[in-house]
């Protein structure tokens, strides 16, 4: 099962995997977001799904996004009005935000594009 | 029962963390969370403990989130107003987003049909009152008024500037839908008050709730469009400028200097007024008002040495 640089086992591969997906959280939960307003649970999932499960960004990673995101006005936090259970904090994208995750996604395909042809990889599809 | 266990465990992934509101809040808005991430697993067949367990295993450490969230109050505060102002001077300067001479030179355009469009409604209107002009020509030209406004709103609120982000087309589009409606109901209005054509008064009426109703749920729905630098600055701002909150000494100097101010300018007002006229009363107002703000610019900002 090697396909590109040869000495990454499987497990190396996910941890590549993973990594990657870490780095771009602020912008995945921007992009969660950008539809409706969400709780963390909701966000969590959606993440989860989106993947088919097989990479998870950890909870507490999520939760300190959160915050970042908030400092940085980039969404709001709202506490809902739910009666029983504990009370659920949603979350909602600002303008700002919007603006963010439209240029991160920007940045994100023109970077694909360059990594693909570094990785000289139309050749090997 | 399957709840008591994740609130257990909650409480002893918080133990010993100070229970500042902030950590509260997170702890609050975590067990929420929780309580969802229990109930699917008990919902796949998981055991209400393990399913608890479980659920506050993959939570991560809490306590790198708690540090991270008090880490930025330690180092803030005890800087100069001085330092702020010229770092600020640096980052507005590092952060500046020019603007696009295109749209700077299409604004000046419509700006000046604006103006021109407002005027030649108010010379339709009272050629429609003498019966110089049909209807015909002050509506249109009360429709341009109102579609250049609407345009110079949208566009400019699209446009990202140094320290705003832009706002998404739609809505800014909304925003310039709403300013028009309003321009446009109200020099209609004025049209047909002029001409005497009361009938249309209630399709003027209709626009122009129509575009305050517009305006007042764009208001409500706001969100935030500041960039980080701008946000961080503001922070900042709060946090070392207010010196009255620091040293309640010279709270209370200022507040007897206000009562001095405000007192002197009465009575020189009373003085003036009853010896040179009632008509210059505004004048001890005006210099009062601006010994004021003079006063509370250099206390509140200005003498960095008293502060030691």
């Amino acid at each position: 099962m090697q396909k590109s640089s040869g000495s990454t086992s499987d497990g190396g591969a996910d941890a590549f995997a993973a990594d990657l997906l870490r780095g771009h959280t602020d912008t995945i939960v921007l992009g969660v977001l950008r539809r409706r307003d969400r709780y963390g649970f909701e966000i969590y999932k959606a993440i989860r799904d989106a993947t088919g499960g097989d990479y998870e960004i950890k909870e507490a990673t999520l939760y300190a996004a959160y915050r970042r995101l908030v400092k940085d006005g980039l969404v709001e936090a709202y506490w809902g009005d739910e009666s029983q259970g504990g009370r659920r904090k949603y979350y909602r994208i600002t303008d700002a935000g919007r603006a963010v995750y439209r240029r991160n996604v920007d940045a994100w395909v023109a970077t694909r594009r360059t990594i693909d042809s570094l990785l000289d990889l139309k050749g090997s599809r | 029962m399957m709840s008591t266990s994740v609130h257990r465990l909650l409480d002893q992934a918080f133990a010993g963390l100070p229970a500042t509101p902030d950590v509260l809040d997170l702890k609050e808005e975590i067990r929420a969370n929780l309580l969802d991430r229990v109930a699917e697993l008990t919902g796949g067949g998981v055991a209400p403990d393990e399913a608890a367990r479980r659920a506050v295993d993959e939570l991560g450490d809490v306590r790198t989130l708690v540090e991270d969230a008090s880490g930025p109050t330690a180092d803030a505060g005890s800087d100069g107003a001085a330092r702020i102002a010229a770092s600020a001077v640096e980052l507005v300067a590092r952060n500046r987003v020019p603007r696009e001479p295109s749209y700077v030179a299409v604004v000046v355009l419509v700006s000046m049909v604006l103006a021109a469009s407002v005027v030649g409604t108010v010379f339709a209107a009272v050629g429609l009152a003498h019966r110089d002009v049909g209807l015909g020509l002050p509506t249109g030209i009360a429709l341009v008024a109102g579609a250049a406004l609407g345009w110079v709103v949208g566009a400019s609120l699209a446009q990202e500037t140094t320290t705003n982000h832009p706002m998404p087309a739609g809505r800014s589009a909304l925003f310039g839908v709403g300013w028009g409606l309003v321009l446009a109901g109200c020099l209609l209005a004025y049209v047909h008050l002029a001409g005497a054509r009361h009938v249309w008064l209630a399709v003027d009426g209709l626009a122009l709730v129509a575009g305050v109703v517009l305006l007042s749920y764009l208001a409500a729905t706001s969100t935030n469009r500041k960039k980080q630098w701008a946000l961080a600055e503001a922070r900042r701002h709060v946090e070392a400028g207010n010196r009255f909150e620091r040293d309640p000494a010279a709270a209370a100097r200022f507040g007897i200097y206000t009562a001095v101010v405000w007192g002197l300018t009465g009575v020189s007002a009373l003085i003036v007024g009853a010896t040179i006229g009632w008509t210059w009363v505004w004048v001890p107002g005006v210099l009062g008002w601006a010994v004021f703000m003079l006063m509370l610019a250099t206390m509140l900002f200005g003498a960095k040495h008293q502060d030691g």
